[in-house]
This record gives C-alpha cells, structure tokens and sequence, in this order.
C-alpha cells in the first residue's frame, strides 16, 4: 500500500502542475484553458521526437519543448481566447476544447498513432524507499514542484513582472488604469500555463509512455482537481492534486481501475456540494 | 463576416490545390496500377485515429499489396480491384454504419473487418441481410464466425482467440516450462471474452490460474495487478493486451521485484512496446500468424522490399507494426480475388459459395488448400501459429 | 384568436413535416434516411440541452450522460425484461429526470467552471459505470439484439421509424416553444440573464433551475431511448464524453436559445463527418478548426444570427387582441393595510470578515409613508438594503416584515412576502424585452403552471392576457414611453430605472426598497436609500442617518438637517451638493 501512495504522490505532483496552469489563467482573466491537457501532451511529444528521433540529450530537449509550450500558449490566448472572452463563457469552452482537439489531431499526425517510450535513466531501475520500490523520477517530480512552487512564491513577491501579474488577477480595471498591459499579462499567464503543463507532460512521459491521446483524461482529471482546491488558491490546489493522486492509486488498488473514475469524480461531486467554491476557496461575495 | 473575395483564391493555386486533394482522394481509393475502368470495390472498416489505428494501417498495407499485385496482372475478370476505407474510429456504430453504407452506397462487394469483436457480432445481421462476404482479420472472438446463420457470410483469415489461448498455455508448460500462470488481459471487448478462452485452455489441463486481472486502457498504473499475480506465486503471465498496458504493467513489476515470463497474443507485435518497456521488453514472447523478420519464404521478402520502397521510414522488418495483420490482408485480398475469378462474377451468394471451395492458394502466411468450407470458416489453425520473441528492438522467431 | 396547444401555423408546419418524412425515404434512399433520423435524435437531444444550457443558460458538459440513461434503460428493459418501445418509454424519460434532479442539487450555488466540472464529472462517472457494471450493462460489448419500435404490434422499418422520430422531434420542438412563451420560459431566462434579479422578483432559481434540469434531462433520456431501439444496439463508446462535446457544439452552431437551432445544426453535424470521410486523417482537424471559425464568425450560431434580424418573438402566450381585456385600475392595488409598522430593524449588525458594515442598525418604516436612508458612501446603506432583502445574513439582530421574523430567510421568499426592491444600477434581464421584464414581476405565475405551460392552456391564456394588460398600465404609469418589445440592454440607463420600478410595482408589494431616487409613489411604503440630501429632504416623511454602520440620526427632514452630527459626516465626504448625473426623463 505504500507502495501505491508514493506513487500516488508522484502522479498527484504532475496532476499539480497542469492543474496550477488553470489556476493561472483563471485568477488574471477568468478563463480556462481547456487545451490543457493538450500542452501537457505537446510537451512530452516534442521532448520525445527531439530526443529520439534527433538523439538530443534530454536536458537541451526538454527546455526548448518548454519554451515551445510558452509560445504556444501566447498564441491560444491570442486567437482562441481572446475574440471570444467578450462573448460569454461557453464560447470560449468550446474554443479551448476545439483547440485541444485540433492539437491532439495534429499530433497524432506528426507522432504517428501509437504510443511510444520517452526513455529516461531515471525511469530504469527501481529504488527501495521504505520497503517500496519506486523509481528515482518519481522521486525527483515532487522535488520539481517544490522548486516551481518556490520560484513562483519569489516571483509574485518580488519582481516587477510578478507584481504586475498580482495586480491584473486582484482587480482589471484598476491595473489597467495604473498602466499595466492586462492583455499582455493575461497573454503571459497563458504561456506559463501552458509551460507548466508541458514541464507536467515530460515529467510522466518516461514513466507511462507518450501517446497523442494521452493528455486527455490527465488534463480533466487536473480540471477536478483544480475546482475542488479553488480556482484561486495555489496551495489547496496542490494539496488536493496530492491527494487526488493518492486516493485514486489506493481506490485502484483495491477497487480496480475503472473505479477510479466513478469515486475520483464522485468525489468531486461531493466535495463541490458542500464547498461550492472547493475546498479552499471562498464563495465570492458578490457586489450588488 | 468578412467579405470574401469575389474571384476566390487566385485561379492557378486553386486549381493546384484541386489537384492535389484530388490526388489525395484518390490515393485511399485506388492503389497504384490500376486502370480507370469500373473498379470491384473492396471496403476495409477500421480504426484510422485513436489508439486503435496502427491496426487499421496495417490492414490497409496488406490489402494495398495484394491488390497492387492483383491489378498488376490484368485484375479480375478484367476489372482492377478497389479498397474503399472508413475510419470507424473503433467505435460501434460507425463500425456498422460504414459497413452497410460501403456496401449500399459504394457498391463494395466484399468487407474487410478490423479490430472490436463488437463490431463484428453487430455486423452479422447486416452481413447476412446484404449477402456480402466479411473476413475477420483482427477479431478472434469465435462467436464472429461461429454464428449459427447458414449461409455463413463471415470468415477468418486471422488467429481465433480459442485457439490461440490453447497455443499459449500449450507453449508455456511445455517449451518454457511455466508451473503456475496469471492471466492479465486488457479491459475490452478482445481482453475480457479471452480470459474465459484462457481460463478454459488451463483447465484443459488441469491448471487454475494463480491470479486473473484486467487492465484498463489508457490507465498506467499496474501495480495491484503485478502484485497479485505475484503473491499468487505465478512464474508466467498470459496476456491479451496492447503494448503500453504491458509495458506499463512490466514497469511497475520491476519496482516490486516480480519479472515473469510473459507470453502474449498478438497485440505486443507492436515495435513500439521495446521503446516503451525498454530492457524489460526483453524475452517477452508473442505469438504470431505472419513475420517478415527471419522470414525464409521468398514471396514474403519480396514484399517486404515492396513495402520498403513505398515508404520511406520503414528501414528494416520491424518498423512494421502488426505484420500478422499485414499477412492476413494479404491472403484475405488474395482468397477475395480468386472467387471472384471462380465464381465468374461478383454476386455475394455465388463468391460466397465460391470462398467454401477455393482449392489451392499459395499464399503469404501459408500454402492453403481449401481454406474454407461449409462447416470451417477459419482458415488458419493452430498448426500455422508460431512464437516469436522480443530481443532488443526485433521480434524473433523461436521455433 | 389562435389555436390552443399549438397555433395554426405549427399545425400545417408539423403536417408538412411528417408528410415529407413519410416521402423523404423514397427519394434519397436507405442511407440518407438513417443519417437523417440520427439527426432527428441527436436533435432531440440538443432541444432538452438547449433548454438548459441555451435558455436557462447553465452550461451543461455532461449531457451524454443522460442520453446514456435513456438509451440504456430503454434497450435493458427491452432486452432483458420483453418490455416494447412504448412501454419501455416513459421509465427512460423518468429515470433520466430523476438524474436530472439529482445532478440539479449539488449544482444550485455553483456557477462558471464550477458547474461545468460537475456536469462533466457526471458524465465520466456515468460512462466508466457503462463499462464497470458489466453484469447489468454488457460492458464494452454493449446490448445488441434491441427490438425495432412497434405500433400495434407490427415493428416498423426503417422508413416509418424515421417518420416516428420527425413527429416526437415536432412534438419536443412544439413543448420548447409553449414553455418558452410562457412564464417559465420567462423564469429560465431570467436565471440564465440575472441570477440576483431573478430572486429579488420571487422565483427561485433553486426550483427554476432544478425543473430546467429534470426537463432537459428528460428529453435527452427520450433522445437515448429512441437512439438504442432506432440502432438496435448500443455499447459505451457512443456515450463518451466526445458525446457531450458533440450535443453542446450542436446548440451552439445552432443558436443557444433559439428553438430552430437544434433542427439546423444536428443534420450540419451529422454529415459533416460524412463530407470528410475522404481526408480521414484530417477530419478531426477540420472539424475542430469548423467550430472555432463558427464561434468566431457566427457566434450566435445559424438561427441565432438570423434572428437578429428578424426579432424574438416575446416570451408570453399567444392571446387575441390586447384590447379585448378589460382596463383595470390605472394604480397599482394595494394589500390590505394593517396597523403598526410594516418593516422593523432591531439591531443589526453585519460583519464580513473582520470588517464590520453594519454596528447595530434598527428603525421601523411605517405603513404609506416614504423613509429615506441616506449617509455619505460607504456608510453601509446598500448592505443594509441587502441584509433586509435576504441576500445576507445578518450577523446579529432581527428584522421583521409586518411583525413577522424575516431575518436570513431566502430572498426570493423575502420578496414573495412582499418586499420589492430597485438596485443602484438597474438589475434588469438584459435579453428580454421591456414587457417580459415587468411580466416576470407577478407573482405566483410559475406556481402549479408547469403543465398549463407546456399545453397553452385556456387558464395559462386567460392569466397571461391580464399580465400583459396590467404590465402595460404599469410601464404607462411610471412613464416608460418607449418600445416595449425593446431588449431591456437596449435601453438608456434611465429608461431601464422605469422598467424596474414598474417590474417591482408588479410584484403588488408591501414596501418597495429603492437604492436610487424614484418618482412620486404614494400608496405604498418606501424605503429610499439615497446619498444626496436635497432630493431626499423634499420628499420623505422621516429620515434616517447611517455613518459607519451605525444609525447616527432619525427624524423629520427638517431636523436630520440641522443636526450637527450628520453635517459633520457630510462635510467629510466628497461631494455633499453635487446634482445627480442622469436625470430621469419620461
């Protein structure tokens, strides 16, 4: 059972990163991105075509599918987001799904169909942690998050850029009338999302195999998890990321794996019930 | 809405972008060699998109060769022959809608089944409503053929999962030397009927199994199933599943320590899953109709060189995925052919009767003699099973 | 004065369609004819999600999984218990609406991407119990073998079974457009316009949204059940959450709230695939890459952008001519007045947090008078007309309506006790015409009406031709000259004012709360909440002070003028004697 719980937190850690992308967009512009999971995607196919096919070694491959990613995401907020934000929500659902469809699809065509393995040293051989085996990058994913989270604790507080993304999620109209560029920001909040969904996708690639179709439920999955921590609160998105990792490892465990869906998302349910705004969060109070 | 531009694009474009999508059209339609003239058409209902689609493709190849071949030597009965595809998406009822709307509307005059023996039990009713010949050429779900209709419109040109099952335990207690077995197969309409096939062969000789688990698809997380089997003392696992669900379900064995023999029905004939599982892929065995690698027959490395030259990235043997599938395309097309030829035309009940009696067929997989008859519409058998074995990158034959 | 249930125009409609349905087959042949009667479902089931998500606009991700329920309910009972089409019918319906109900619970107070992470968690959830429950649901292997539909015991073919479901797709279409048109159809739309508004006019968007739910849930269960016994088998993949996505971009390309949309957009969707059979591979990519320059160029999909042009027809029910009704009385009615005061405040207090708005407020508002509540901003006038309106609770303190303790009860119950009330900025339903938005200040309209709405009743007719009639005398008497099948969002700021006191006056209430000046009303109790004293002083009969939080002077205006403490609180703020901006023209 340990066994499954360290896993469990390793999975929860990648669930984490593509979950905080939501949570980005979301605080500067009240958007989602729901090609999430296709940037997650994106980020383990191109490190794995880099790699493999062009022999690149992993770090170099890595950092330029990231920087990809970031462009990607600048160019989604642009023409996917943006003309239609004005027009209500579900427009711009049904845009980002489009997008992440359109992406998987290209992918697929690029990629080929079948899923391939993304090696990786630390994906060989096995470690004994506590009388469990686990692999060395499981270990290290956590580590991962952990210096993201502390990079981006350092950033908000203390460079400009940061502060300025601050302000545009607090409050629009007031960063706009300070000068601040609030298209700009939330250009850039989808390109860290994005970055972070495809740091997300190379971490878990060596470990399950990389497949155009494999961003999908992770990226629904991350969704879940980032509701039920709260939109705008990093920190129970993460611990709700961990758990959400764990319990569905152990539900499998014992229930079998389609169950992990009807709890996971059973779960879901009931936690939005009794905490509407999840969590974490606060139900908005609303100015009438 | 912007106002378009009266003229459209700029006529010289225009007409190259028609040519080239026409080109495209008519790529999926008609392999090369063929002339214009009215084409027999052939319809192939498979997974294109999705995980399922390297199958697809490489019954797309297999069919393409024979009828490459075909149309090379005049056709039949004069006329080139066709392969219309559709892609089912894996999906049941695109499965059944394409196949009746190939049949009505494109005027196909045989069918070539896919992967999903869902969709092969539900085209049955349509199959014998048309009266037009269906092979099975990657379902070995026996309910398919062995369907009670008279006239059987349906055939096998592919492994038959009973069988097969029977092939693995056979080989596992006596060329490997297995002692207590685990079954562990993919959740699916393939996986979960032949964990019955596999329960029924270890029976057959006395054997239960030491654990019986499924395996999700698109689920990466194995470890309660290796445990199991592990716990149950089992040395050697029998799988009916696709490459990345082993290859995960090996990784999470190597973490608790559990490395059992693994032998497999055809889906890890896939040369992705060494990339997958890496070095764990090693000594996996698969079970196979058909093989280019280490394939002595002369025909098939003729067509091997064929196949190397329409595409370019195929570098050696093993860059094609499922040559089983290949094979079993190839002799379907073929076997198609020549009852056209004997039955002198391409009316459904007389090709039908044509197929239960198509004396001899040298063919790819095998030299056939009377593939088919009137209570046997499987034309392979467990005698034209063989075993291969993952070493490295290749797929090797054993024996 | 036009047909009942349906209008003679729908009568010849739905005619001409069953008589080209019956013939259609005939002339395009077998393949054609079950593309198209998988339109007619998929059609089916965008009108239930249309309800909800296009009407009632709470977008729902998951409907598949209520088709899911329909279409396996339908082929169980079928294959497994020897039920028929019929029979099977009104427990795949029923099912699905109680899924509806159960899905509506934990949904009222999520909005946004809340909802829309519930919606799509049921919808997995349901589709990994297709697979799980393998013993009852076949699995991935599906129910095969389900029994064509049958009338009087004959199973019809192909071509009779696509006429069926033209005729149950013009019965759904002709149930849309009698809700619409009546006050429910009002209520939906005022949930998905303005969730605030809606309760402060006394509906709850609780029952308003649950029944939205359970109907579109229904329709969609009817979708699935006729899908499974039109196909004959089914199995879990057609239920996915692909399935979901699939209905929603129908709605959309269609027209979200238009009854047309979903009849155009399910044949588009349909054969579109069918189009791009030739570039397989880039199939998908073309139809995502369709929906994107869909949502951009034509977001109001098909019919909605049409429509533009040509107008809505107005949400109520189709009656003769409006000069038919009797005249009432040109002044709103007023409730019997008892004696003593008709609201009371007594010590509330309102804390959010560790801000404190309200210190221990109370004042009573007597019966036929006007009381001004006026303060410098920030003084906690408007959360108090919140805390009295129900929309907070407050943290200490009572609040009594008619001696009767309101204090934290819901607000539309507050408002269907009576208290009616106008925002700081105009809380109208921006889509809806002006008549419609005072329409949906009646009370009780929806109470007990569901099924006269759907059937147009005599009763429905009778009770709307009076609402129509009295809401013209009240748009008359507070001065509305305008258009009154103009769109409320239309409208100059002060226009949309009138609306809403004539949308309040409408409500027959005992005390209007007003948080901006209003013209002269002098049968009905007033609280008025404003912060310049030269208009408040002019027109009140008493007048109390708020500083703070805190009630720092009560009287006549005259004194409240004088005393030192409220200049002092004055001459802090800004701008003591700057005249209003907007003055309300008539």
């Amino acid at each position: 059972m340990f066994q499954l719980v360290l896993s469990g937190l390793a999975l929860g850690c990648v669930y984490s990163l593509v979950a905080l992308g939501y949570h980005l967009t979301f605080i500067t512009s009240r958007t989602l991105n729901f090609a999430q999971g296709s940037a997650m995607m994106l980020g383990a196919v191109i490190t794995l075509i880099l790699v493999v096919d062009f022999n690149w070694p992993t770090l170099p491959a890595t950092l330029v599918s990231i920087l990809l990613l970031g462009v990607f995401g600048l160019a989604l907020e642009r023409f996917a987001v943006r003309p239609f934000v004005r027009r209500g929500s579900m427009a711009w659902v049904m845009s980002t799904l489009a997008v992440g469809i359109i992406v998987e699809n290209v992918a697929q065509l690029i990629f080929g169909k079948s899923p391939r393995g993304l090696p990786n040293e630390l994906a060989q051989d096995p470690v004994m942690v506590g009388g469990a085996g686990i692999y060395p990058l499981e270990l290290l994913i956590p580590v991962v998050v952990l210096a993201i989270a502390v990079a981006a604790r350092l950033f908000y507080g203390s460079t400009m850029l940061g502060r300025a993304l601050r302000a545009t999620a607090f409050d629009r109209e007031a960063s706009l009338a300070v000068g601040i560029n609030v298209d700009w920001m939330i250009g850039l909040s989808y390109a860290a999302s994005s970055m972070l969904a495809a740091v997300g996708g190379v971490l878990i690639g060596p470990l399950i195999g990389v497949s155009s179709h494999m961003g999908f439920l992770i990226g629904l999955k991350a969704f879940a998890v980032a509701i039920v921590g709260g939109l705008e609160h990093p920190l129970g998105i993460l611990i709700a990321a961990l758990a959400y990792g764990v319990v569905e490892n152990l539900i499998g465990g014992h229930f079998g794996s389609s169950a992990k869906e009807i709890f996971g998302f059973g779960l879901v349910i009931l936690v939005l019930f009794l905490r509407p705004a999840g969590l974490f969060g606060r139900t908005r109070l609303r100015r009438i | 809405m912007s106002e378009v531009h009266p003229a459209g694009i700029p006529s010289a474009s225009r007409r190259t972008a028609v040519k080239i999508l026409g080109a495209a059209a008519a790529s999926t339609v008609l392999p090369r060699g063929a002339s214009a003239a009215d084409p027999i058409k052939i319809g192939l209902s498979a997974a294109f998109s999705g995980p399922n689609a390297t199958a697809g493709e490489a019954l797309q190849r297999g069919a393409d060769l024979a009828m490459e071949e075909i149309n090379a030597a005049g056709g039949v009965l004069g006329r080139p022959l066709a392969l219309v595809i559709r892609d089912n998406e894996h999906k049941l009822d695109r499965g059944v809608a394409q196949t009746r709307e190939m049949i009505e509307r494109e005027g196909c005059v045989a069918m070539l089944g896919s992967q999903g023996s869902f969709i092969g039990l539900a085209v049955i009713d349509t199959i014998h409503e048309l009266k037009i010949p269906w092979f099975a050429l990657a379902v070995g779900g026996v309910g398919i053929i062995e369907n009670g209709r008279k006239p059987n419109y349906m055939f096998r040109v592919a492994t038959n999962d009973r069988e097969v099952a029977k092939f693995l335990v056979s080989y596992g207690q006596e060329k490997v030397g297995g002692k207590s077995f685990a079954i562990l197969n993919e959740d699916t309409g393939w996986g979960v009927p032949a964990i019955d096939d596999l329960r029924v062969a270890l029976k057959g000789r006395n054997l239960e199994p030491a654990s019986v688990d499924k395996m999700k698809v698109g689920d990466s997380e194995f470890t309660p199933q290796m445990l199991r089997a592990k716990n149950g003392g089992a040395d050697t696992i029998l799988t009916f599943s696709n490459a990345v669900e082993m290859a995960n379900a090996l990784k999470a064995g190597n973490k608790i320590g559990y490395k059992p023999k693994v032998l497999s029905a055809w889906g890890l004939a896939n040369p992705t899953f060494p990339s997958l599982a890496g070095p764990l892929a090693d000594g996996v065995m698969v079970m196979q109709t058909f093989t280019f690698v280490q394939n002595t027959n002369p025909k098939a490395q003729a067509l091997f060189k064929r196949l190397a030259e329409k595409n370019r990235n195929v570098k050696d043997e093993m860059a094609l995925p499922f040559p089983s599938y290949i094979g079993n395309a190839y002799d379907a097309t073929h076997m198609i052919a020549l009852a056209i030829k004997k039955a002198g035309s391409t009316d459904g009940p007389k090709m039908q009767a044509a197929l239960e009696n198509l004396g001899t067929y040298g063919g790819l997989i095998k030299s056939y003699a009377n593939p088919f008859s009137a209570d046997r519409h499987e034309a392979l058998g467990p005698e034209d099973y063989s075993m291969t074995v993952w070493r490295g990158s290749r797929l090797e034959l054993v024996a | 004065m036009r047909g009942a249930i349906a209008g003679r125009w729908w009568l010849i409609g739905i005619t001409a369609a069953l008589v080209a349905a019956w013939l259609l087959p005939g002339l395009v042949g077998r393949y054609y004819t079950q593309m198209l009667a998988l339109a007619g479902i998929y059609a089916i089931v965008a009108q239930g999600l249309n309800l909800l998500a296009g009407y009632a606009g709470q977008t729902s991700l998951g409907h598949a999984g209520f088709y899911a329920i329909g279409a396996y309910c339908g082929a169980l009972l079928a294959t497994k218990l020897g039920f028929g089409f019929w029979s099977a019918l009104p427990f795949s319906m029923l099912l699905a609406g109680v899924a509806g109900v159960l899905i509506a619970v934990p949904s009222f107070r999520l909005e946004g991407p809340y909802l829309a992470m519930v919606t799509i968690a049921f919808g997995i959830i349901v589709a990994s119990i297709l697979v799980e429950w393998s013993d009852v649901t076949g699995g991935t292997q599906g129910v095969l073998n389900i029994p064509r539909p049958e009338i009087f015991g004959t199973r019809l073919p192909l071509e009779r079974q696509f006429v069926l479901i033209i005729l149950i797709l013009a019965l759904t279409t002709l149930l849309m457009r009698n809700l619409m048109r009546s006050p429910w159809g009002r209520a939906f739309m005022a949930v998905r316009e303005n969730p605030i508004a809606t309760e402060a006019v006394g509906l709850s968007t609780r029952r308003v949204k649950t029944i939205a739910c359970t109907l579109s849930a229904a329709l969609a269960g009817l979708g699935g059940h006729l899908f499974a016994f039109f196909q004959g088998f089914i199995s879990p993949e057609a239920f996915e959450f692909e399935a979901s996505i699939f209905f929603l971009t129908i709605v959309i390309l269609g027209g979200a709230g238009t009854l047309a949309g979903p009849i155009v957009a399910a044949p588009v969707m349909v054969f579109l695939p069918e189009l791009l059979q030739r570039f397989i591979d880039y199939r998908l990519i073309i139809y995502g890459t369709l929906i994107v320059a869909f949502l951009y160029a034509l977001p109001l999909g098909i019919v909605g952008s049409l429509f533009r042009h040509w107008g809505r027809r107005p949400a109520y029910a189709p009656i003769g001519a409006a000069a038919e009704v009797a005249t009432a009385q040109p002044a709103p009615s007023v409730r019997a007045n008892t004696s003593g005061p008709v609201l009371e405040l007594e010590g509330v207090r309102m804390s959010f947090g560790g801000v404190r708005a309200l210190n221990g407020v109370g004042f009573a508002v007597e019966p036929g008078t006007i009381h001004a509540l006026i303060g410098p901003n920030g003084a906690g006038k408007t959360v108090l007309l919140n805390v009295i309106g129900g929309y907070y609770r407050p943290t200490e303190g009572r609040i009594r309506l008619r001696r009767r303790d309101i204090t934290g009860i819901s607000p539309h119950a507050v408002a269907r006790l009576g208290i009616a009330r106008t925002f700081q900025t105009a809380q109208l339903f921006g889509e809806m015409t002006v008549l419609e938005n005072v329409l949906i200040g009646f009370p009780g309209q929806t109470v007990g009406r569901l099924l006269d709405s759907a059937l147009v009743t005599p009763r429905l007719r009778r009770e709307e031709a009076e609402r129509v009639a009295a809401a013209r005398q009240l748009l008359d008497f507070v001065g509305f000259r305008g258009d009154l099948d103009a769109r409320a969002n239309s409208l100059p700021f002060g226009h949309q004012r009138l609306v809403e006191i004539a949308r309040a006056l409408a409500m027959n209430p005992i005390l209007i709360a007003m948080d901006e000046p209003a013209a002269g009303l002098n049968r009905i109790a007033v609280l008025l909440v404003e912060h310049h004293m030269d208009l408040v002083m002019g027109i009140s009969n008493r007048v109390t002070v708020l500083d703070y939080g805190e009630k720092i002077a009560e009287g006549a205006p005259a004194e409240v003028q004088a005393n030192p403490l409220v200049i002092e609180a004055y001459l802090g703020a800004e701008d003591i004697d700057v005249p209003i901006a907007a003055p309300i023209s008539a």
